[in-house]
């Protein structure tokens, strides 16, 4: 993942472009701003049998019914409680069928909207492997703390959440 | 002296002000402003064309002649044309006001004279016609657009189409029974017309080119100088085919998804227009006769003429015999479409799916509102009384909501009509299509997909259920056979019959067969209604010689696979000798259903009711296993494959008896299973929501609907859990 592709989509904005930043345990992570439709609070979610453990779900979204997706399993994060400052991240997700459906995404908590200039963004150093680089766009430093900006589309690309066990 | 009302001169005036505006507009050798006045021109002939009065009519006929002078000569204007036109519509203008006056007309004006070619039809179009002839032997005219420019008027211009091809199609069907039906005749002839108007004013040649010469056709049958037979019903059918295909063609074209048009070739069915138009001449005016030439006549047509004559009296009789109910049923249909036309709107459907969305979630915020704790606390009556007021609106409103999405399966219906013709025509059968029930309404979704089953089934009634008429008469049923396609309510369900008065099924021949390829066991016995499913078995239609088997067995696994998908099923009812009967059951509408819900743990789940046959806790006397794992429960005899749910979907903290928990008996087709769930939560209708890609994987699934408390319930695909491990289910009886 390049910064190349983040440079040229916001070349005309001035290099710079808005992030949401949401903290999952004490790491810090961003989404475009572009991409979100809203945030609202955690709320019954419906489980899906036979589905990938990140999978958390269905919920009711004034008569749409998204699927929800536990940002925490899906990195491989220990599971916590629900706390009042867990919400859902809706966001619109561009998918290679050229669908774009909406989903959520379950958060710790939502921190603020920043500003990133393209010039502060860093190419995602090489984990060797230990960490799956392919959906992230980059890491910012802001303030002395690092960001990890995530382009959501890979993450939850119809592809990367078909890895079903289907006996059917 | 034939009187307009108020409210039509009003309409008259305005239309006749409509095209004087239009006409303020046009330029000599430009075509801006042409079609809108053409449309008004042909909705004042429509108001007032017939009406009687002659001054009037002959004034329409003055502005037709010289609209039609234009569309001839290239679409533009010139100035011979405008002038006329205007001084017909003064003329128009006047004659309105006096007439609301109860004045007589004003005199028109005497020098008023048509366009030199108009003065009667093709064959007096001396250039256009040698033109023509001479371009028989010339290669096809490709179809050519300008999709960058005229895209939106293209697009305009398909969907019109689309329903004047039906018009056409439906119309030629009523000529063909009574051709001296001048209404349909005319809406037939200014369907071309509108058609003729619209490609050439899009420049799309051959359509235009084809459609001139189909609608001169009409026009010498509406003048009376031809006789509609059967020559000419089939050129115009195939006339509208020939369009259908161009509108297809565009479409494709439109939608990029063709980059260049295949050339779909029209002369050989112009020479048949005009074959049929020297034919068919009553004793026509000398004039015509005159400037006919020679060429179009001598073609050698006299013999397939004759020939083709003979077909279509078979045809034509049982035609002509055709119950004064479905006549008349068509009669009304027609008469109903027009004012629907009028007063209804396109929506995009997703805007709908919005509202019915939104509607659903209303109504379960006002129950959410209603039923919490605080709320039912207050005593007020008023309160009360306001609350069971928006209750009842909210429900009025998802009622409306719902009903949005209904169309009446006239439509579909009436293409059955054409099929039958055909069929009955290739076979040498005498048939008639009974409709009842048109005005059922359905969901549109479903219309357009039972189109194809039904189309699969009447051909296979008439094709293989009727007998031919020297068969028929000898067993002593009348020759003409009976196929009646109902549509009415019944439950909660859409019933549509298809039923035929011919052989019926061959229950020896269909079990033979079946034995053969080893789909039953010999010897075996069945009841009639499962030897009839048979014909519904995957690969049973592909055996040889089945089409001896007094038919049904082509494709009707696709045809139950269809309906199914529809969340509908089908029964098929035969006695020997007297005919076959297929009933349909659909739910109303796609977008809900009943659901029973039931929980497995602490999740709920959805089961179509439609696939439910029953449910009880079984005793352990009902319950066996082969091999010791795969578990049986007898029902009365029936021995079905007991499904645990919750291994199914991996769940835990769930009853793991059997006998302490639910079985329930669902079907999917001819298999049955016994779903193994906790408890029966109640029964519910649901509108039905789309998992999205996220979940199609998950095939044990069929979507999700919102429940009454807001929370998501996802609805169980039976025909999946049916089907599912089939290697670990002996084969179901």
């Amino acid at each position: 993942m390049s910064t190349a592709t983040f440079d040229s989509k916001s070349a005309n904005q001035h290099a710079t472009a808005k992030f949401l930043t949401f903290v999952l345990g004490d790491e810090s992570y961003g989404i475009p701003v572009m991409k979100i439709r809203e945030i609202i609070q955690m709320t019954d979610i419906t489980a899906v049998p036979r589905m990938p453990d990140y999978i958390k779900g269905v919920i009711n979204l004034r008569g749409k019914v998204i699927p929800i997706v536990d940002l925490r399993t899906k990195f491989g994060l220990a599971n916590v409680a629900a706390t009042e400052r867990t919400c859902i991240v809706v966001v619109q997700v561009a998918q290679a069928n050229g669908n774009s459906p909406q989903m959520g995404l379950i958060v710790d908590a939502v921190e603020e909207v920043l500003n990133i200039n393209a010039s502060d963004i860093e190419a995602t150093p090489d984990f060797g492997g230990r960490v799956d680089t392919e959906y992230m766009i980059g890491m910012a430093k802001v303030r002395n703390v690092v960001k990890t900006l995530l382009d959501i589309d890979k993450i939850v690309s119809a592809e990367s959440l078909v890895r079903i066990p289907t006996n059917a | 002296m034939p009187q307009f009302t108020t409210e039509q001169l009003a309409k008259l005036t305005g239309l006749t002000s409509g095209i004087g505006l239009e006409l303020v507009f046009v330029e000599p050798g430009k075509d801006i402003g042409l079609l809108p006045a053409n449309n008004l021109l042909t909705q004042i002939e429509e108001l007032a064309g017939n009406s009687g009065h002659e001054e009037v009519e002959h004034a329409i006929e003055f502005g037709r002649s010289w609209i039609d002078h234009i569309f001839n000569n290239n679409g533009n204007f010139d100035v011979p044309s405008i002038k006329s036109l205007n001084s017909c519509i003064q003329w128009l203008q006047r004659a309105w006001d006096e007439l609301g006056r109860n004045q007589p007309v004003p005199e028109p004006p005497t020098n008023w004279s048509k366009p030199e070619q108009s003065q009667a039809l093709p064959e007096a179009l001396p250039e256009a016609e040698t033109e023509l002839v001479g371009d028989a032997s010339e290669l096809e005219e490709p179809l050519l657009m300008n999709v960058e420019a005229d895209g939106d008027l293209i697009r305009e211009f398909t969907n019109e189409s689309h329903e004047h091809l039906q018009n056409i199609e439906l119309g030629v069907l009523i000529l063909e029974d009574n051709p001296g039906d001048m209404d349909t005749l005319n809406s037939i002839f200014r369907a071309f017309h509108t058609f003729k108007g619209g490609s050439g004013f899009l420049n799309l040649k051959p359509i235009n080119r084809l459609a001139h010469e189909l609608e001169s056709l009409l026009d010498l049958a509406r003048k009376g100088q031809l006789t509609i037979s059967s020559e000419v019903i089939n050129v115009i059918l195939s006339g509208g085919d020939t369009l259908k295909q161009f509108i297809t063609e565009v479409e494709l074209l439109l939608s990029g998804q063709r980059s260049e048009a295949t050339i779909i070739p029209i002369q050989p069915l112009i020479r048949r227009a005009h074959r049929a138009m020297g034919l068919g001449l009553t004793l026509a005016p000398p004039v015509v006769e005159g400037a006919k030439p020679a060429l179009v006549v001598a073609t050698p047509a006299p013999q397939v003429q004759a020939e083709s004559s003979k077909i279509v009296q078979l045809s034509l009789a049982p035609a002509a015999g055709l119950p004064k109910a479905a006549a008349k049923s068509q009669a009304s249909a027609n008469e109903g479409q027009k004012p629907a036309g009028a007063t209804s709107i396109k929506v995009d459907t997703a805007k709908l799916d919005v509202l019915v969305d939104l509607v659903g979630e209303m109504v379960i915020a006002q129950s959410l509102v209603a039923q919490h704790p605080d709320v039912k606390l207050i005593q007020n009556e008023q309160f009360t009384r306001f609350l069971s007021q928006l209750c009842r609106i909210t429900n009025d409103l998802q009622k409306t909501a719902m009903s949005l999405r209904m169309v009446p399966v006239r439509g579909t219906f009436q293409k059955m009509q054409r099929l039958v013709r055909d069929v009955a025509v290739k076979s040498g059968k005498q048939v008639e299509l009974v409709m009842v029930g048109e005005e059922i309404e359905l969901d549109r979704n479903i219309t357009e997909e039972i189109n194809d089953p039904l189309v699969h089934m009447i051909r296979n009634s008439v094709d293989h259920g009727i007998e031919k008429p020297e068969v028929r008469v000898a067993k002593g049923k009348s020759a003409t056979g009976k196929v009646t396609l109902s549509a009415f309510h019944q439950g909660g369900n859409i019933v549509i019959q298809i039923k035929d008065d011919g052989n019926g099924l061959d229950k020896e021949r269909i079990l033979a067969k079946a034995v053969e390829q080893g789909i039953v066991d010999p010897g075996a016995t069945l009841p009639d209604r499962d030897i009839f499913g048979l014909i519904f078995a995957p690969g049973f239609s592909t055996a040889e010689k089945v089409t001896d088997l007094s038919g049904r067995g082509v494709g009707m696994d696709v045809v139950r696979k269809n309906i199914e998908k529809l969340r509908g099923k089908i029964e098929i009812e035969s006695t020997p000798g007297l005919g076959s009967t297929f009933t349909i059951y659909l739910p109303l509408t796609l977008a809900i259903i009943d659901g029973m819900i039931i929980s497995v743990g602490h999740h709920r789940y959805i089961i179509p009711t439609l696939s439910v046959r029953e449910s009880f806790r079984p005793t352990r006397a009902m319950l066996s296993t082969v091999h010791g794992r795969g578990e049986m429960v007898n029902v009365r005899g029936r021995i079905n494959p007991l499904v645990r749910l919750h291994e199914v979907f991996g769940l835990s903290d769930t009853a793991t008896d059997p006998c302490e928990a639910i079985v329930i008996v669902v079907e999917s087709g001819s298999h049955t299973r016994c779903l193994m769930v906790d408890d029966l939560l109640g029964k519910q209708e649901v509108v039905i929501k789309s998992l999205g890609d996220t979940f199609k994987s998950n095939k044990a699934l069929a979507g999700a609907a919102i429940l009454g408390d807001g929370r998501v319930g996802l609805i169980l695909d039976v025909d999946a859990l049916v089907r599912m491990k089939p290697e670990r289910l002996p084969k179901a009886a």
